[in-house]
């Protein structure tokens, strides 16, 4: 009996042991070892780079899909015209935006803002995340109007869970406090930005793109608020924006194939190239090739080109051309499926074999050097921003020199910016004879500049749709090629609706936002506050 | 020398007579044995009594006056058992007349079951529900996942499998769905050793892979019994793992026997497709608005609305041939083949009386419907135990396995899912086309259908290739030492190791991986758990009997995950991560541990009234200080009341029980802080840092909770030839750690916390009736039924609502919603007036809702089997009859056949539109300008007052049904959803047991031949061409179909010998 008892203790002993032992472990044991608490702000700006134009979804959908359409630049592919060019609703297309930047670039934004405000040792860091933050929630807002801003991105550092939506005036104002905060922050003096894509840290580009991002975003305001907008852009220009080409926001990619786990490719060209490699599923539309070749614009050929379908994508451009005439018959009508190509197969001389030209291998696809996967992406180009301080000029605010003068400084600007993609340069003789040819009008300066614009975001069509909604330029007209399913009354919707993930997860705020919007229903008909 | 000489002589001695012995035995006479069977009360006979020979399976039963004839030897003991009574050996000898009268047993109904821990218990004293089944019950239909063979078969199990076929994973729900985040399927303990059956990976929206999970291991030959233990309280001893409930699987060890102890089955079967394809018109061919496509135009080969079939029209198709325009039959079922199973299984075993062990190998191979898709397993089972002196027992198993699946069917919406590429075909378009140069001279991919995101079939079949290989250890050592007979300690190891390997192969120019690409994926996983266990076990009295014990266990998890992917392939053909021009990887490592104290007190007092009641306490690694301790208690009791009522009565047995359970549980590692992370790759040189938290963390997580309790009753009549065992019970899971699913503008997908509440009451019900009971003929009805009546009480202040699964089309997806049932469907619906008439357009076309309303839900209101056994002889026929009922089911395959013109539905207003348009166009006027004379009419009404003052009359306008069919698939799912309530004929068996007199002169023991078939017909169903079985996961979202690979039947032959 006693040997039990004895045998007893020592296995109670035993379990008490093993138990207490391991317990200690067990706060370490829940620590991730694959993952760390602590990280230095400077190696998520990268991340949050590489995700703004390497996203393929967003680009297509609220890209191509819509505001592409609307834009009349590119047209072909199936979903664009079918949605896009019919005005039907999907609620995942429209809310592809959200969707994706919401939880991830929100996210990490609002944590970097959060960890580096106030340290002495991060003022740098801080002020590019703010910059960066603003970039990240003007597409957004631009898209959407009334969107979560003040609360958002707040779910670990506040516990804001269902965050409520700030009016898109609230939201524009305080755009400009904090560019304007940052970019006098940025001090070459502090701390390096040692991970950067965009300016690889430099301070002074920084600081120029802070003040270029203010300029472009005061001039949203000049149908709603001119006054603010004549305030802000003048003081953006007076901080100094960029003056060259090399000032240029311009992402870097790679060639990976898009639905791996690396996807380091350009969003845009994944868009483009879906299909197949050897052919896009883009076109470029009539009225894009129209303008172009009316104002003799280098750029044309650049943009879009005319390949067979094989594997070397061999181009057949100027054989084309001189078989029909011009570039305008190499273009697709807007909102046409790209098998609706008409016209009757032509035999064209390549390498001395006569080889047959289907209709469809006729049309301008977007050429290799823009829809190469690894394609940079231009974030905001300097001859953008000599476009706004023409329209500055032509409004009679201060830009220093002449709406003629900018104008003229952004088409040389445009064109040789196309140097990024790999294309050969211009020579300045052509450059000169397109400036030349293109003079501000009188009257049409307006027309004029915001054209430009729109031929400036050819490959940014988001950008694109909101200054075409600020700007009524240029005149399009929407081709509405189903009514029967047309779900926008036949015309040009003006924003994107609200997720349905918010009518069901945070019901409150979203139609406390929807009440406000023009109308008092979340409609894509409906205008947002600078859409006045 | 003469010692020696001395000793041989001993020896040869002891041989001779040996061999005598085994001559002897060998000659025993074989006599014919007749004798009767009679209760020992009153003398009446009993009929139906079971005679057996001692060590064999050769027997018979006594007639309706009890008596029997069989053929023994000499040698053999008879042993004669019926239920209620005490079972007696008698020896043959030299009788040839043994007249028998049995006792009846005061432990009446001594049903023996294996409960939480293994541990043995009297059926009659649990206060809880548990349901056994018995091996052979599981291994004559094999299914390759044997828990799939339990379906229908036990009350309030609910078993629902995945289209991805034989590999692919199974969802058991045993008493609904209580966790929001889990994935309420039941923990598996095997032989005592939890077993992990998570899966590596299963199909979302967008697609993916069913990789299967842990039970398509086991082999269903070496399974001696299935114990369910459905009820908290049952498994309230295993912790919170249990909640869900426990399966409990026992294999088979080694016993003494007689003849050499080798037993072969070998199993074989056929594969065939179950489901039928009777919804696809036969009249339009591919095209779109009644047009013949374009030349060089393919891309509407998954597009039927074009111009009636005609076998005298011709078109080119994708390969540039050209092909006749008229209906193809039998298009979709000509793409699949016949699979077909086979199992083989070899066991030895034999013990002494200190030792016994069982041996088993068994291979499978199987080849799936689904051209270059197969499986194959081997197992090998070592089962041993051992007395060491009269104090020490020491056992030990060890199970071995490996598994190979090849080419696993991509599921859902992924581009190589062959279900989807197949099902979209037009009807004039023959699928043995699309293997008709579907590569180029180069090998290269040729396109068919201007679409990436569908895949040629061949080429999804033939060129991408994926493989998976197991390699699974699970075996434990246990030794046991008796301090006393009453008094007695446990010690057992146990563990489940396995690593996983899957690569999935894009060769160059697939669609969406032009450039090639290769993911592997490996894990290795292990659960250990340490377990000491002190048994007490004692009469005090005659009447008082009382065991308990108190023991420990610790449970360590650990887990590792490495992804690698690579694209852009080198030198094709070599399918290394290595000939990969761009890679990145992934690795991860999950580790957990629980210590756990626990203890219960069974007691019994006159075998009338029983007590039980346990304690658990848990400390979890994966909640913070102070929340990580948790206890949880039950108390179960049990009333034979039979034992105080008169004898005479019709019942036999009765029996009340009532229990109740509190569980604790813990949750996931890792969700307790904010941390971040590195992509798996970088761009161009530079590290891509993130949060790595998609989830809101929170240090203030506390364990969650679910009490439930159960009562329930047990009644034989008529000597047991009827019986009913039926339950009630009521389960309620609060404080749930789940990330809740919160507004994306938060930054943050989900948000761990502690919230919700879901209630699960129901009734079980089983009832068995032995309708024939003679001797040479019996018929038995066994059915069960049960009812599950789930509520989300409660979810969380600020969110109402959470997303189990979104589906692919139509914004539609599955919910948990405060106040609704566990799994409604939700998507928009048809707008409609008050008189319920659908609202259309000026155009004609219906309008749409914009909130997201309940359409239907996809769990089930009550599940039921039935299964008939008839025995004549040796022959023996079984059918199980499989219901569900009340679910529904929203089938996007339905919604895209409608899209595509394919569904019969879309037949009407066709020839009137395609008559108007060509008017239309001879006239030359533009659509808007053109009044239609013909096309489809959506039913219902159209608006022709004002938004304010609605004024509803019919709609009559004709609109183009390619454009009416087509406004569903991005706005709502309500015409595509549809009632999932099905009967199948699950199982049916028809065997026959050879009479072992046929084999006296041989070494063989007994042999039996089944033919055997399983999913052999759906009796019910009101779902267009798939089978209502067709969810392409097994996650908590049911109810989306999409995509489906067709279902499968089997029928084959079981055969089966011992020696």
């Amino acid at each position: 009996m006693k040997l039990i008892y004895k045998n007893i203790r020592l296995l109670v002993c035993f379990t008490l042991l093993l138990l207490l032992g391991s317990c200690d472990d067990f706060e370490e044991m829940n620590q991730n070892p694959t993952k760390s608490t602590q990280m230095d702000p400077n190696l998520m700006l990268p991340t949050i780079q590489l995700q703004l134009s390497g996203g393929m979804y967003e680009q297509w959908r609220n890209g191509f899909i819509y505001s592409g359409d609307w834009m009349q630049q590119w047209t072909g592919e199936y979903a664009t015209t079918e949605f896009g060019g019919k005005g039907q609703k999907n609620d995942a297309y429209m809310s592809a935006l959200w969707d994706t930047q919401y939880p991830r670039e929100v996210k990490n934004i609002t944590d970097m803002v959060a960890r580096t405000t106030g340290d002495p040792a991060q003022v740098n860091i801080n002020a590019v995340a703010r910059i960066m933050k603003v970039y990240i929630f003007s597409r957004l807002t631009d898209l959407y109007g009334d969107i979560p801003y003040f609360e958002a991105g707040k779910g670990y550092y506040e516990g804001v869970l269902a965050p409520k939506y700030d009016s898109q005036r609230d939201i524009y104002y305080d755009f400009f406090t904090e560019l304007s905060e940052a970019t006098q922050a940025l001090n070459s003096a502090n701390d390096p930005i040692t991970q950067d894509f965009y300016f690889n840290g430099d301070i002074t580009k920084w600081k120029k793109f802070g003040n270029s991002l203010r300029l472009r975003l005061a001039m949203r305001l000049t149908k709603v608020e001119p006054d603010k907008a004549k305030t802000e852009a003048e003081a953006a220009i007076a901080g100094g924006v960029m003056d060259s080409n090399n000032d240029m926001a311009v992402m870097r990619h790679i060639n990976v194939p898009f639905g791996g786990d690396v996807y380091g490719g350009n969003g845009t060209s994944y868009v483009f190239m879906s299909t197949s490699p050897a052919e896009s599923s883009y076109r470029m539309a009539t009225p894009f090739v129209d303008y172009l070749e009316k104002t003799g614009d280098p750029r044309l050929t650049i943009f879009g080109r005319a390949y067979l379908k094989d594997e070397a994508r061999t181009d057949v451009t100027s054989q084309v051309r001189t078989k029909l005439g011009s570039y305008v018959a190499m273009s697709l009508p807007v909102s046409t499926f790209s098998y609706e190509a008409t016209g009757a197969a032509i035999k064209v001389d390549v390498n001395g074999e006569q080889t047959d030209v289907t209709p469809i291998l006729q049309k301008l696809q977007p050429s290799k050097f823009i829809s190469a996967i690894d394609a940079p992406y231009i974030i905001m180009s300097y001859a953008e921003v000599e476009l706004w301080m023409a329209e500055v000029a032509a409004r009679g605010w201060n830009a220093g020199i002449t709406a003629q003068e900018h104008f003229n400084k952004a088409l040389e600007a445009g064109v040789k910016q196309m140097t990024v993609y790999g294309v050969p340069e211009v020579s300045q003789a052509a450059i000169n004879t397109f400036v030349t040819a293109n003079p501000l009008v009188t009257g049409k300066e307006l027309e004029q500049i915001n054209t430009q614009l729109w031929v400036n975001f050819a490959l940014n069509a988001q950008e694109g749709y909101a200054n075409w909604r600020r700007s009524g330029f240029p005149n399009l007209t929407y081709r509405n090629r189903d009514p029967a399913v047309n779900q926008s009354n036949g015309q040009v919707p003006r924003r994107m609706q609200y997720p349905v993930n918010e009518y069901l997860l945070n019901a409150t705020n979203v139609q406390a936002a929807a009440a406000r919007i023009p109308g008092g229903a979340d409609v894509w008909t409906a205008r947002v506050w600078w859409d006045k | 020398m003469k010692t020696n000489f001395t000793l041989l002589k001993k020896w040869t001695t002891v041989i001779i007579m040996m061999l005598t012995i085994v001559y002897y035995r060998a000659e025993a006479q074989t006599t014919v044995v007749n004798g009767q069977c009679l209760s020992s009360e009153d003398n009446s006979p009993i009929p139906g009594a079971t005679v057996l020979i001692k060590g064999t399976s050769s027997g018979t039963v006594t007639d309706l006056n009890g008596r029997f004839s069989i053929s023994a030897s000499s040698n053999d003991v008879l042993i004669l058992s019926f239920i209620g009574f005490v079972s007696q050996e008698v020896p043959v000898g030299n009788h040839s007349v043994i007249n028998i009268a049995l006792v009846p047993d005061v432990k009446a109904l001594s049903e023996v079951v294996v409960t939480a821990l293994g541990i043995k218990r009297d059926a009659k004293a649990l206060g809880y529900a548990i349901s056994q089944v018995g091996g052979n019950e599981l291994a004559t239909a094999k299914e390759i996942n044997v828990i799939n063979s339990l379906s229908g078969k036990v009350a309030g199990v609910d078993i629902s499998t995945s289209t991805a076929g034989p590999s692919g994973s199974s969802r058991v729900i045993i008493r609904g769905n209580s966790e929001l985040s889990g994935n309420n399927q039941p923990l598996y303990i095997i032989d005592g050793v939890p077993m992990d059956n998570t899966q590596a990976g299963g199909a979302g929206m967008w697609g993916g892979y069913d990789l299967g999970d842990g039970l398509s291991s086991l082999n269903p030959d070496d399974i001696e019994s299935v114990s369910v233990l459905k009820g908290a309280s049952a498994a309230a001893l295993y912790g919170s793992r249990a909640s869900n409930g426990v399966i409990m699987i026992t294999t088979k060890s080694g016993v003494k026997q007689k003849g050499i102890g080798v037993e072969f089955t070998s199993n074989y079967t056929a594969e065939k497709v179950l489901s039928r394809f009777d919804d696809y018109q036969k009249v339009y061919g591919q095209g779109r608005d009644g047009l013949l496509p374009m030349e060089n135009n393919n891309n509407n080969t998954q597009s039927a609305w074009g111009p009636q079939l005609d076998p005298n029209l011709t078109l080119q198709i994708y390969n540039g041939e050209t092909k006749p325009y008229g209906l193809v039959n039998d298009n979709i079922l000509s793409f699949f083949r016949t699979g077909s199973t086979l199992t083989n299984n070899i066991a030895f075993s034999g013990g002494t009386d200190n030792a016994t062990v069982r041996v088993s190998v068994s291979d499978m191979r199987n080849k799936d419907i689904v051209p270059n898709t197969g499986m194959g397993r081997n197992t090998f089972l070592i089962n041993s135990s051992m007395k060491l002196g009269s104090k020490i027992t020491v056992n030990g198993k060890v199970n071995y396995i490996a598994e190979k699946v090849d080419n696993r069917p991509a599921l859902s919406d992924n581009p190589n899912n062959v279900g989807l590429a197949i099902i979209g075909i037009a009807p004039n378009f023959d699928q043995r086309w699309l293997a008709e140069g579907y590569k180029d001279a180069y090998g290269r991919y040729v396109d068919w259908n201007g679409n990436t995101y569908r895949i040629n079939p061949y080429w999804s079949t033939n060129d991408m290739t994926n493989t998976s290989r197991r390699n699974r250890v699970i075996g434990f050592l246990q030794m046991n030492y008796d301090f006393t007979k009453w008094l007695s300690f446990q010690l057992r190891g146990g563990t489940d190791y396995y690593d996983f390997r899957y690569t999935n192969f894009m060769p160059k120019g697939t669609p969406l991986w032009e450039t090639g690409a290769l993911q592997e994926q490996t894990n290795h996983i292990a659960e250990n758990n340490y377990e000491g266990l002190l048994k007490f076990n004692k009469e005090i009295s005659e009447d008082f009997f009382l065991s308990a014990f108190a023991g420990g266990n610790i449970m360590h998890r650990r887990a590792e995950f490495q992804t690698n992917t690579g694209s852009g392939i080198v030198l094709e053909g070599i399918e290394a991560i290595t000939n990969f021009t761009t890679q990145s990887n992934d690795y991860n490592l999950v580790r957990k541990q629980i210590n756990s104290l626990y203890g219960a007190v069974q007691t019994g007092y006159k075998d009338t009234y029983f007590l039980d009641a346990t304690i658990r306490n848990d400390w979890t690694s994966t909640l913070s200080k102070g929340n990580n301790s948790y206890y949880y208690p039950s108390v179960s009791g049990s009333f034979v009341f039979s034992n105080l009522i008169n004898k005479n009565t019709p019942l036999s047995f009765g029996k009340v029980r009532a229990s109740w359970a509190e569980v604790g549980g813990d949750t996931d590692p890792y969700q307790l802080s904010l941390t971040y992370g590195l992509k798996t790759f970088s761009l161009l040189g530079k590290p891509l840092g993130e949060i790595a938290n998609t989830s809101v963390p929170n240090l203030q997580l506390k364990p969650t909770r679910t009490y439930s309790y159960e009562f329930g009753t047990d009644l034989r009549f008529l000597q047991n030839r009827i019986q009913l065992d039926l339950t009630y019970y009521s389960k309620k899971t609060t404080d749930q750690i789940l990330p809740l699913i919160i507004p994306a503008t938060s930054g943050y997908n989900t948000a761990i916390i502690n919230a919700g509440e879901i209630t699960n009451k129901g009734v079980e019900l089983m009832l068995k009736g032995s309708i024939i009971a003679s001797p040479r003929f019996s018929w038995d009805i066994i059915g069960n039924f049960a009812r599950n009546i789930n509520q989300v009480v409660k979810l969380h202040e600020q969110v109402k609502e959470y997303t189990l699964a979104n589906a692919r089309w139509a914004g539609a997806a599955v919910m948990a919603q405060e106040g609704e049932t566990f799994g409604t469907i939700v998507g928009k619906k048809l707008l409609r007036d008050p008189n319920g008439n659908v609202i259309h357009t000026a155009a004609g076309l219906p309008m749409f809702g914009s909130e997201q309303e309940i359409l239907g839900k996809g769990t089930y209101d009550w599940t039921s089997g039935i299964t008939n056994v008839i025995a004549y002889k040796g022959f023996r026929l079984s059918a199980l009859v499989d219901m569900k009922v009340g679910a529904d089911v929203y089938s996007m395959s339905s919604a895209i056949a409608h899209t595509n013109g394919s569904s019969t539905e879309t037949l009407e207003g066709r020839a009137g539109w395609y008559t108007s348009e060509e008017a239309r166009l001879a006239a030359g006027v533009s659509p808007a300008d053109w009044q239609p004379t013909g096309g489809y009419v959506g039913q219902g009404v159209v608006n022709v007052g004002t938004a304010e003052n609605p004024v509803y009359e019919t709609n009559t306008a004709f609109v183009n049904p390619q454009s009416y069919w087509g406004t569903f698939l991005s706005n709502s799912p309500e015409p595509f959803i549809y009632d999932a309530t099905y009967a199948k004929l699950r199982e049916l068996t028809f065997g026959y047991t050879f009479p072992s007199a046929l084999f006296s002169k041989t070494p063989i023991q007994g042999a039996s031949i089944s033919f055997v078939g399983r999913n052999l017909f759906i009796l019910y169903s009101n779902l267009p061409n798939i089978d209502p079985e067709s969810s392409y996961n097994n996650g908590n979202g049911q109810g989306l179909e999409y995509g489906s690979i067709p279902s499968r039947r089997s029928f084959g032959v079981n055969f089966s010998v011992r020696f």
